[in-house]
C-alpha cells in the first residue's frame, strides 16, 4: 500500500506540505481563500524541525492501527484503501487516539468540532496534496514493500 | 432465534472484544459459522458512551459501536436479547433452553457494576451506571429529579456527574477515597479535575461512603459513613466494575477476580477463550494480572483471541492501563503507574504551566513506567510507546518542558520510529 515517506536530506521546513493540507482540506480548495475567509482548519500532520534537519510526520497508517483498536465509539477506521480515516461525525474528541498512536500523528481540532485531526491520504486526489506540491520534492508517496520477500 | 445449533464460532458479549474478535475471524475465515449471543437486546455500541446519551448529547442509535450492516457484511449470526446461562460438554446453553454447540468458544462477558451490600437499593431512584439500558431508565426518571447523589468518584462517577450536571441537576459525588479518580490521576491531577467540578457547581465530599439509603417508595435521602444525611432524589451506584466471571465459573474455568487467561488468550478450558473486562491481563508495569478494564485492551485482547480461534497463534502485546477522558472541556490522559506512594525506586519529573496544564512522568531508573496529562495531552501516544518498549534514556524532563517530538527523543528511541517514516 502507497504512503507518505520524508527524504530528510531534501525538507528544508518551508511548511508548504503544511498550508496544500490546509488547502486541499478546505472548503473552496484554494489557499488564499481557505486561510483569509475560511475557519482555518489545521494541517492534519506536523512538521518537525531539530537544527539543520527537518522532515514530514504524517500518519503512518498502519497496517495494525491501535488508534482503530481504541477508539471507544467506532469512528476510527479503515477505508476502502487501507487508509485509517475518522469519522468527524461519530468522534466523540475522547482523545483516545491520540494516547494509542506511538508517532503522535493524530491531533486536536479543537476550533472545530472538538474531534480530532490526521492524514486522510486524500482520499479525493490521485496524490496526497502535501506531496504533490512540495517544492524540493521532498516527499514521496510510494509503496516501500515492493520488492521485499515479504510485504 | 438460532438458525443452527451447531458454530464454528461462538462469541458471547456484543461489545468491544466480542466485535474485535468477530472481526479477526472474518479476516483469517470468511466461511465458518459465526455467531454472538448477548443478553443485551441492541446492536453493538458502545457502553462509554451512555454518558453522551444521558447528558443528551447523542441519540441511543448513535452510540452504535459499527454500521447498521455489520453482522450481515461479516456473515455473523446475532442473537440478541439471548442470554447464556451454563456451559458444558462443548455446548453453550441459552436462558430458553436451547443448546449452541460451538468448536471455538469466546467469552466477552464484561464487567458487572459493583453495587455494595446497603439497606434501600430496591428504591426508585436508584441505578448503576454502566448499560444503555440503565442510561435510558436514568434518562426517563429525570422529570423526577432535582437534586442527584453519584456513588463513586471514578471515571464512571465523574463521567455520569457530569452528563446529570449537563441535564441541569444538582449533583453531589461521595467517593471514598481522598480525591477524585484516585486510581486514574495523581493528586494534583485530581486537584485539578476537582476544580473543573467546582467550577460547574458540582459537589464532592470524599474520604466518605455511604452507609444507608432512606424513602419510602422513592430514595429521598441517603446517610454517609460519618452520620451526615445527603437529600436527593436520584442515587447513582458507580463505584466499578468487576468482570462477570459467572457463565465461565459454570464451565469449571480458572478465575481469580476475573477469568484467568494466558498470552494467547486462552481460558484453562481447551477451545475456549476470554477477553475484555471479564478477563485478568498481564500489566506488564505491575508485573502482575489483574482485570484492566479498559477499552483499547478489551478490544486488543478480543482480536488476539479471534484470530487464535481461527488457527493462528497470536500474542497479546505488552499491555497496562491507559485511560484517556475529557472533563467539563479538561482533557486528562494517563496510564501505567501514576504515583510513586513513595516507593524507593521510583521517581518523577513533572512541569505545571499555565492553569490547566500538567504534566508528570513516572521513572524507575531510565524507564517509563507512568504518565498523567492534563489540559495538554498532544501527542501522548509517544510516552505510551515509549513505556511499552521499555525504552531506556535520560533526558525525560527535557520532553515534558519542550514540545514532545520524535525528532527530540535520543536516537536510540526514536531511530527505528524515523526510519520507517523516511526513504534515502
Amino acid at each position: 500500500m502507497k504512503r507518505i515517506y520524508a527524504k530528510r536530506d531534501y525538507c528544508i521546513g518551508c511548511r508548504l506540505c503544511e498550508v496544500h493540507c490546509v488547502a486541499a482540506h478546505s472548503h473552496s480548495k484554494d489557499i488564499v481563500k481557505a486561510y483569509k475567509f475560511e475557519r482555518k482548519n489545521q494541517p492534519r500532520f506536523r512538521i518537525e524541525e531539530s537544527g539543520a534537519v527537518s522532515f514530514a510526520v504524517q500518519c503512518r497508517h498502519c497496517d495494525e492501527p491501535f488508534c482503530v483498536y481504541s477508539c471507544i465509539s467506532g469512528a476510527m477506521s479503515v477505508d476502502g484503501n487501507g487508509a485509517v480515516v475518522n469519522d468527524p461525525e461519530r468522534c466523540v474528541g475522547c482523545w483516545t487516539c491520540i494516547l494509542a498512536c506511538p508517532y503522535g500523528a493524530i491531533s486536536r481540532d479543537e476550533a472545530g468540532g472538538k474531534i480530532v485531526s490526521k492524514c486522510d491520504l486524500c482520499a479525493e486526489r490521485a496524490m496526497p496534496a502535501c506531496v504533490e506540491n512540495c517544492p524540493n520534492e521532498a516527499l514521496v508517496y510510494a509503496d516501500v514493500t515492493v520488492g521485499k520477500a515479504d510485504g | 432465534m438460532a438458525r443452527n445449533s451447531r458454530y464454528d464460532y461462538l462469541i458471547v458479549g456484543n461489545s468491544a472484544a466480542g466485535i474485535a474478535a468477530a472481526e479477526s475471524i472474518r479476516e483469517l475465515d470468511g466461511v465458518g459459522s459465526l455467531a454472538i449471543v448477548s443478553d443485551e437486546p441492541y446492536h453493538a455500541y458502545s457502553r462509554p458512551l451512555i454518558s453522551h446519551y444521558l447528558a443528551g448529547d447523542k441519540s441511543a442509535k448513535s452510540l452504535n459501536y459499527r454500521e447498521n450492516d455489520f453482522y450481515g457484511k461479516l456473515t455473523i449470526e446475532p442473537m440478541l436479547g439471548t442470554k447464556a446461562v451454563k456451559i458444558s460438554d462443548g455446548a453453550l446453553d441459552l436462558e430458553s433452553g436451547k443448546r449452541l454447540f460451538f468448536k471455538k468458544l469466546l467469552l466477552a462477558t464484561g464487567g458487572k457494576p459493583f453495587i455494595p451490600p446497603l439497606k434501600g437499593l430496591s428504591l426508585k431512584g436508584v441505578y448503576s451506571f454502566t448499560k444503555l439500558a440503565d442510561a435510558r431508565a436514568i434518562s426517563e426518571d429525570l422529570k423526577f429529579c432535582r437534586k442527584a447523589v453519584v456513588l463513586g468518584g471514578g471515571l464512571i462517577g465523574i463521567k455520569a456527574a457530569e452528563a446529570l450536571r449537563e441535564r441541569g441537576i444538582d449533583v453531589t459525588v461521595v467517593e471514598l477515597a481522598g480525591r477524585v479518580l484516585s486510581l486514574v490521576l495523581d493528586a494534583k491531577g485530581s486537584a485539578m479535575v476537582e476544580k473543573s467540578l467546582r467550577d460547574r457547581r458540582v459537589k464532592m465530599i470524599t474520604g466518605k461512603t455511604i452507609q444507608e439509603i432512606k424513602g419510602e417508595t422513592r430514595v429521598e435521602s441517603v446517610i454517609l459513613t460519618d452520620g451526615t444525611s445527603l437529600e436527593c432524589d436520584l442515587l447513582l451506584v458507580a463505584i466499578g466494575v468487576v468482570p462477570n466471571t459467572d457463565l465461565a465459573k459454570t464451565a469449571g474455568l480458572k478465575t481469580r477476580s476475573g477469568i484467568v487467561v494466558n498470552g494467547r488468550m486462552e481460558s484453562s478450558a481447551n477451545s475456549i477463550y476470554a477477553a475484555g473486562d471479564a478477563v485478568e491481563l498481564m500489566d506488564f508495569v505491575l508485573g502482575r494480572r489483574r482485570p484492566i478494564p479498559v477499552l483499547p485492551l478489551a478490544y486488543l485482547g478480543g482480536r488476539v483471541a479471534g484470530a487464535n480461534m481461527a488457527g493462528a497463534r497470536w500474542k497479546i502485546p505488552h499491555v497496562t492501563s491507559l485511560n484517556s477522558a475529557v472533563f467539563f472541556g479538561l482533557p486528562v490522559a494517563s496510564a501505567g503507574i501514576v504515583s510513586t506512594d513513595g516507593s524507593p525506586e521510583l521517581n518523577e519529573v513533572s512541569v505545571k504551566r499555565e492553569p490547566g496544564c500538567y504534566k508528570k512522568l513516572v521513572l524507575n531508573g531510565d524507564r517509563l513506567v507512568g504518565f498523567v496529562l492534563v489540559g495538554d495531552i498532544d501527542r501522548g501516544g509517544i510516552f505510551l510507546d515509549l513505556m511499552r518498549k521499555s525504552v531506556e534514556m535520560k533526558g525525560w524532563k527535557k520532553l515534558i518542558c519542550n514540545e514532545l517530538t520524535l525528532i527530540s527523543l535520543p536516537a536510540s528511541a526514536a531511530k527505528e520510529k524515523i526510519a520507517e517514516m523516511c526513504v534515502p
